[in-house]
C-alpha cells in the first residue's frame, strides 16, 4: 500500500475514528487503526468491538491499493506534530509502515491487518433519514438522562423509535425521563425501534457538523448511520426499555408556567446550602411565585423566588436540584410548563412540542 | 431391693470432691481463696506433675489456731460464715466449708501451721477419711498445705486427667484468675522445680498485668472511663481494638474480686466493641465489675463461675455505657511496632453468624434509642488524669482490689453506702494517657497508591486506608442524620425489581418502619420480587446499584439467627457506607484529604471502619528513630 494524503484530512479523521480506539487492551491490534486503500479512497477503520467507523478519505493519491494496521496513538501523534499544510506519505512493506513527510519519517511496526476485527458496512437502503442538525438537538436533550449504571433494564442507552416522519428519543437512569421528537427528512419505511448505547449518540454529536443529512439503518442487532465521509455502526443495547408511557403523568391538577433561565438560576442558588447527603431543594408553588428552598444541617438555608404563572391549589414538592437544572441547561425555550398532581407524584416538564421530561420528586424527611 | 443407707461421712465427702474438685486447678482455686481469706499478702505455689504428684500452698496469712485445727478438715466447718443472713452478703473468697474436707477426703494432705500470736506451729495430716491429731511443729507464721496423689482414691477421676501440661495450664490459668484483682498480694508458681510465674505485691492493676503477660499488652491498656451508680461499678483496663484476640481467653472479668464467667456480660463487651473489631475477634479486656454483694447470687455454682444478677439489666447497661464512653473517647489507632508486631495490625476476617444476641424482638423505636445512647458522648464527667490534684482522695491501695477477699470491715460495700466514685488509684498510678493528638490539618498529607494517606502527626506519622475512614466518617453521619429524623430519599420513576425469598421477603416487611427511617421504599411486587420504590438520595448521588446493595443488606441481615432491628439497621448502615464511601484507588486531592483527616478528628471510633477493620496506623517518632538506629 502506498498513499499520499494531506494532514489536515487525516487529523480530522483521527480525531474521530482514534476516539473509539481502546488506549488499554490485552489484544494490541485493538489498539490500532486500520487504513484500506482502494481506488481514490482511503477508509479508516476503528472499533472498539462495539463502536466501529469507517472514515473515507477521497482528496488523497492511492499509488498502491493495500491494507495497513498501526497502533492509533502513535499514528495520530505523528498526524498531529506534521505540518497542517503537509502531505504525508504512509507506504507499508509488510507490516512495517513507513510514513514521510516534509522534514521527518517514520517507520512503525505495525500489524498483519487481517487480524483485525470486521467493522460492520452499510449495505443496502436506509430505514430513514434526518439532518444531523435535528438529531442533534434530540440528542443533547435526552443523553444526559440515561442512566450511569443500572442492572435491570436497557437504560444506560437511549430508545430510539422511528415512525412515518418522526424520530423520538428517550432515555431514563430511573428517576427521571426525557424524551426528544424531531421530524425525518425522508420518512420510516417501517416503524422502527432500538436502545442506542450513549457511547454512539457521544459519537454522533462529536461528528455533527450540523448541515449533513444522516442515513439510518437499524438492522439485527446493529445500528447504521452514514453521512457521505463516514460510516458509524454500533451494536445495540440488549434487553428490555421500560414501557415510558406508563410513566409520563397524565391528569395534572395543577400547572405552572415558568421562565427557563431564571428558573434554573433560582433552583441554582436554593441549591447552594445543600449537601451531600440531603441534596433536595423544596419548591413551593402559589398563584404567581414558586418558592425554592434548600438546607443543609451543618450549612444553613437558602430561599429564592421566582414570579411564575400558576393555576391549581398551592403545592410543596421536593426535587433533586441536578434533576432540574439538567433539563433547564438544555430547553431552548423561554419558557416551560410545569405540570403537578401530588408531592409525591411524578412531576411533567414541557417545553415546545417536542420536549418532555418526567421528574420523581425527592422526600425531604 | 437396696434398703436405704444414711451415707458415710466420708462418702458424702468424695462426692462433694466430686462436684468441687475437677481436676487439679480446682484445688489449686479452692486452697488459694482461703489462703487470701486468711489475709495474706504472699502466696507460693509449687506443683509437682501438674498437680497429680504435689500441689502445695504456702501463705503467710493469719494461719489457724490450735483450737480451731480439729475442725480444720470437717466438712461444712468455716470460719467464713456465722449465719443464714451472711450467705446473702458474701464477702469472702469462700464460704461453703466444703473445700478442705473435700479435698482431703480424695488426696494425702497435709496441713502446717502457725498463727502469728502463738510460737508453736501445728501440723495435721488428713488421708482418705482418717485425720491425725494436730501434732506440733515448728514453721513459719502463715498456713502450708500440701495436696498429694490427688484422686488416689478416685480411680475413674484420675483417669480422665489431662497431660501434665494440660493441667499445668490449667492450674496456671486458675491462678491467675485469682492473682488479677489481687495485685497487692505476691504470688509465685513453681513447676517440678521450676520458676514459671512470679508476681511481685504491686499496688497497681496495670503493673500485675504486665507481670503476667506482657509490658506491651500492659502498656496498652485504657482505663475504663468512671461512671458508677448506686449499685454497679465498672473498673478497669481495655485493650485497643487492634490487640484483640482469636479466642476469649483474654477477657478477664471480675465480679466483686472474683474471676466468672457470664454470657450477659460478654454480650455487652462484643456490643461495645462492634464495629471495631473483626467479628471473629476478641477484644482483650479485664473488667473489674463491682456490685452490692445483696444484688448478686454466687451460690448458684459449686466453683462459683457462674452467678446470678438480682438486676442483671442493669449491669449490662453500666457495663456497655462504660465501654462505650472508654471507646468513644480513646484514640484507638494501632501503633506499628516494626518488625515483630506487624501481623498483629491487620485484623480481617470472615464474618461469621454465631451471635449470642438476645433473642427478643425490639421494637424499632428501642432499637433506635438504644442505638443512638452512646452519640452524642457526653462530657466527660470525671476524666482520668495525670495530675495528682484531680485523682481521687487516697485510700489504701488494697482497697479496690483487696478490699472484698479481706475481712468484712474492709469492705467498701458493707455496711456503709458505697462511695458513689471508688478508687481505681491503683489502676491509674501509672497511666500515661492513650490520647494521641489527631493528625495535625496543615501538615502534608501525601497519598500513595490512590488508597492510603500519609500524614505527619505531633509524634510521629500515620497512615490512613482512604477507604475504611470515609466509610466510618459516613457511617457516623448516617448514625448522627438518622438520630435526627427521617433519610432524605429519592423516588424511582421505575421501581428496581428485586428477587427475593420468602424469608427475605417477610424480613423487609418486619422492618418497614425501619426501613423507612431510611429512606427506603420497598413492596411486594409480584411473586417472590419485591420492587424498590424510593430510597436515600445519597446513594442516588453515588450512583449505587440498588439490587446489588439490597442483596448484600440481605446478606449480611442472613448471618444473624433472629436480626434484631437494631442489628438490621446496623447491617443497612454499614453497607450503605461502604458503597458511598471513596474507594481505594480513588485519586484525592490534599484539601479532600484533608478534609478527610479534619473530619476524623470529630469522629467516634474513628480507629475502625464499621466493619471493624482498622482505619488508621500510627508509627511514632520513637519507633522511626529506633528503625534507623538514631537511638
Amino acid at each position: 500500500m502506498k498513499v499520499i494524503a494531506q494532514t489536515s484530512a487525516l487529523q480530522e479523521a483521527l480525531a474521530l475514528a482514534g476516539s473509539i480506539v481502546v488506549a488499554r487492551s490485552p489484544k494490541p491490534v485493538l489498539q490500532c487503526i486500520k487504513l484500506v486503500a482502494e481506488g481514490d479512497t482511503l477508509t479508516l477503520m476503528a472499533t472498539d468491538q462495539e463502536v466501529g467507523c469507517r472514515y473515507l478519505l477521497t482528496s488523497v493519491k492511492v499509488e498502491e491499493p493495500g491494507e495497513a494496521l498501526i497502533p492509533a496513538d502513535r499514528l495520530s501523534g505523528i498526524v498531529r506534530e506534521a505540518g497542517s499544510d503537509e502531505a504525508l506519505t504512509i507506504e507499508t512493506d509488510g507490516e512495517t509502515v513507513m510514513v514521510t513527510g516534509a522534514g521527518s519519517r517514520f517507520k512503525l511496526y505495525g500489524y498483519d491487518p487481517a487480524e483485525y476485527p470486521s467493522v460492520g458496512e452499510f449495505s443496502d437502503g436506509a430505514d430513514f433519514e434526518i439532518p444531523s442538525a435535528v438529531l442533534g438537538d434530540m440528542i443533547t436533550k435526552t443523553v444526559f438522562a440515561t442512566a450511569k449504571a443500572h442492572s435491570h433494564y436497557a437504560i444506560s442507552g437511549v430508545l430510539w423509535e422511528a415512525e412515518g416522519t418522526a424520530l423520538q428519543l428517550v432515555a431514563t437512569d430511573g428517576h427521571r425521563l426525557a424524551q426528544a421528537r424531531g421530524s425525518l427528512s425522508a420518512p420510516a419505511t417501517e416503524a422502527k425501534s432500538a436502545i442506542v448505547p450513549a457511547k454512539l449518540m457521544s459519537m454522533l454529536q462529536r461528528s455533527n457538523r450540523g448541515d449533513e443529512r444522516l442515513e439510518i439503518k437499524i438492522a439485527g442487532s446493529q445500528i447504521f448511520v452514514r453521512t457521505m465521509r463516514m460510516t458509524l455502526v454500533s451494536s445495540l443495547v440488549q434487553g428490555n426499555f421500560p414501557k415510558y408511557e406508563d410513566v409520563i403523568p397524565t391528569g395534572s391538577t395543577a400547572t405552572a408556567t415558568i421562565p427557563t433561565t431564571e428558573f434554573q438560576h433560582r433552583v441554582r442558588q436554593a441549591a447552594l446550602l445543600t449537601n451531600e447527603e440531603s441534596r433536595g431543594v423544596q419548591l413551593s408553588f402559589a398563584p404567581g411565585v414558586v418558592k425554592i428552598s434548600g438546607r443543609g444541617p451543618e450549612t444553613g438555608e437558602a430561599e429564592a423566588e421566582c414570579a411564575i404563572g400558576y393555576s391549581g391549589d398551592e403545592m410543596q414538592i421536593g426535587f433533586n436540584p441536578a434533576f432540574v437544572i439538567d433539563a433547564m441547561k438544555v430547553i431552548d425555550t423561554d419558557e416551560i410548563a410545569l405540570d403537578l398532581s401530588a408531592s409525591n407524584k411524578p412531576a411533567l416538564i414541557r417545553s415546545g412540542s417536542d420536549f418532555l421530561y418526567v421528574i420523581m420528586p425527592v422526600d425531604l424527611g | 431391693m437396696a434398703r436405704i443407707n444414711q451415707l458415710s461421712k466420708h462418702l458424702v465427702n468424695k462426692i462433694a470432691a466430686g462436684e468441687v474438685i475437677e481436676r487439679p486447678a480446682s484445688v489449686l482455686k479452692e486452697l488459694v481463696e482461703n489462703a487470701l481469706d486468711a489475709g495474706a499478702t504472699r502466696i507460693d505455689v509449687v506443683i509437682e506433675d501438674g498437680g497429680k504428684a504435689l500441689i502445695q500452698i504456702t501463705d503467710n496469712g493469719s494461719g489457724i489456731s490450735h483450737k480451731d485445727l480439729p475442725l480444720a478438715f470437717a466438712p461444712h466447718a468455716t470460719s467464713k460464715l456465722s449465719n443464714e443472713d451472711d450467705l446473702f452478703a458474701i464477702q469472702t473468697m469462700g464460704f461453703r466449708g466444703e473445700a478442705l474436707a473435700s479435698i482431703a477426703s480424695i488426696s494425702h494432705a497435709s496441713l502446717h501451721t502457725r498463727t502469728a500470736e502463738s510460737d508453736e506451729g501445728w501440723e495435721v495430716i488428713a488421708t482418705g477419711d482418717s485425720v491425725s491429731d494436730p501434732a506440733p511443729t515448728a514453721c513459719a507464721p502463715g498456713t502450708t498445705i500440701a495436696i498429694r496423689d490427688l484422686f488416689f482414691n478416685t480411680p475413674a477421676r484420675r483417669k480422665f486427667l489431662k497431660t501434665t501440661n494440660t493441667e499445668f495450664g490449667h492450674l496456671t490459668e486458675q491462678l491467675l484468675r485469682i492473682a488479677l484483682p489481687n495485685p497487692q498480694v505476691a504470688f509465685t508458681l513453681r513447676h517440678n522445680g521450676r520458676l514459671t510465674m512470679g508476681l511481685p505485691a504491686s499496688d497497681s492493676t496495670r503493673q500485675r498485668i504486665s507481670d503476667a503477660f506482657t509490658r506491651d499488652l500492659a502498656e496498652g491498656l485504657i482505663p475504663l472511663v468512671k461512671r458508677s451508680t448506686d449499685t454497679v461499678c465498672v473498673q478497669g483496663l481495655i485493650a485497643t481494638p487492634s490487640a484483640a484476640r482469636g479466642s476469649g481467653k483474654w477477657q478477664y472479668i471480675f465480679l466483686n474480686g472474683r474471676y466468672i464467667r457470664d454470657r450477659m456480660l460478654s454480650h455487652a463487651l462484643r456490643e461495645a466493641y462492634r464495629g471495631l473489631v473483626a467479628p471473629t475477634k476478641y477484644p482483650v479486656c479485664f473488667l473489674f465489675v463491682e456490685v452490692d454483694p445483696a444484688e448478686v447470687d454466687v451460690n448458684v455454682h459449686p466453683t462459683k463461675i457462674e452467678v446470678r444478677f438480682r438486676e442483671s439489666n442493669h449491669v449490662y447497661g453500666e457495663l456497655l455505657a462504660t465501654l462505650r464512653e472508654t471507646l468513644n473517647r480513646s484514640n484507638l489507632a494501632p501503633e506499628v511496632h516494626t518488625p515483630a508486631h506487624g501481623d498483629e495490625i491487620t485484623a480481617t476476617g470472615e464474618p461469621q453468624s454465631a451471635t449470642d444476641a438476645p433473642k427478643e424482638e425490639q421494637s424499632v423505636r428501642q432499637a433506635l434509642a438504644d442505638f443512638f445512647k452512646t452519640a452524642p458522648a457526653p462530657p466527660p464527667r470525671l476524666q482520668f488524669s495525670d495530675s495528682p490534684q484531680q485523682a481521687p482522695a487516697p485510700i489504701p491501695p488494697a482497697e479496690f482490689a483487696g478490699g472484698l477477699s479481706g475481712s468484712r470491715e474492709r469492705s467498701p460495700f458493707a455496711p456503709a453506702p458505697i462511695p458513689p466514685v471508688p478508687s481505681a488509684r491503683d489502676l491509674e498510678r501509672d497511666e500515661h494517657v492513650t490520647l494521641s493528638p489527631p493528625p495535625v490539618i496543615d501538615t502534608p498529607v501525601l497519598q500513595i497508591h490512590n488508597s492510603y494517606i500519609v500524614s505527619q502527626t505531633s509524634d510521629g506519622m500515620t497512615i490512613i486506608d482512604q477507604h475504611a475512614l470515609h466509610e466510618r466518617l459516613l457511617y457516623n453521619e448516617f448514625r448522627r442524620r438518622l438520630a435526627s429524623g427521617r433519610l432524605e430519599s429519592q423516588a424511582m420513576l421505575i421501581p428496581e425489581p428485586v428477587r427475593v425469598s420468602p424469608d427475605e421477603e417477610a424480613l423487609l416487611e418486619e422492618h418497614v418502619e425501619l426501613l423507612t427511617q431510611l429512606g427506603f421504599a420497598i413492596e411486594p411486587f409480584g411473586p417472590s420480587t419485591v420492587a424498590i420504590q424510593k430510597y436515600p438520595s445519597l446513594l442516588a448521588e453515588r450512583n449505587v446499584e440498588m439490587t446489588a446493595f439490597l442483596r448484600e443488606v440481605l446478606d449480611h441481615v442472613a448471618e444473624h439467627d433472629t436480626p434484631t432491628a437494631e442489628q438490621v439497621l446496623e447491617d443497612i448502615l454499614a453497607v450503605m457506607s461502604c458503597k458511598a464511601a471513596v474507594k481505594a484507588g480513588a485519586p484525592l486531592s490534599d484539601d479532600e484529604m484533608r478534609d478527610l483527616l479534619y473530619r476524623a478528628r470529630e469522629c467516634d471510633k474513628a480507629s475502625a471502619c464499621p466493619h471493624g477493620r482498622p482505619t488508621t496506623i500510627q508509627l511514632s517518632l520513637k519507633e522511626l528513630e529506633k528503625n534507623f538506629h538514631r537511638t
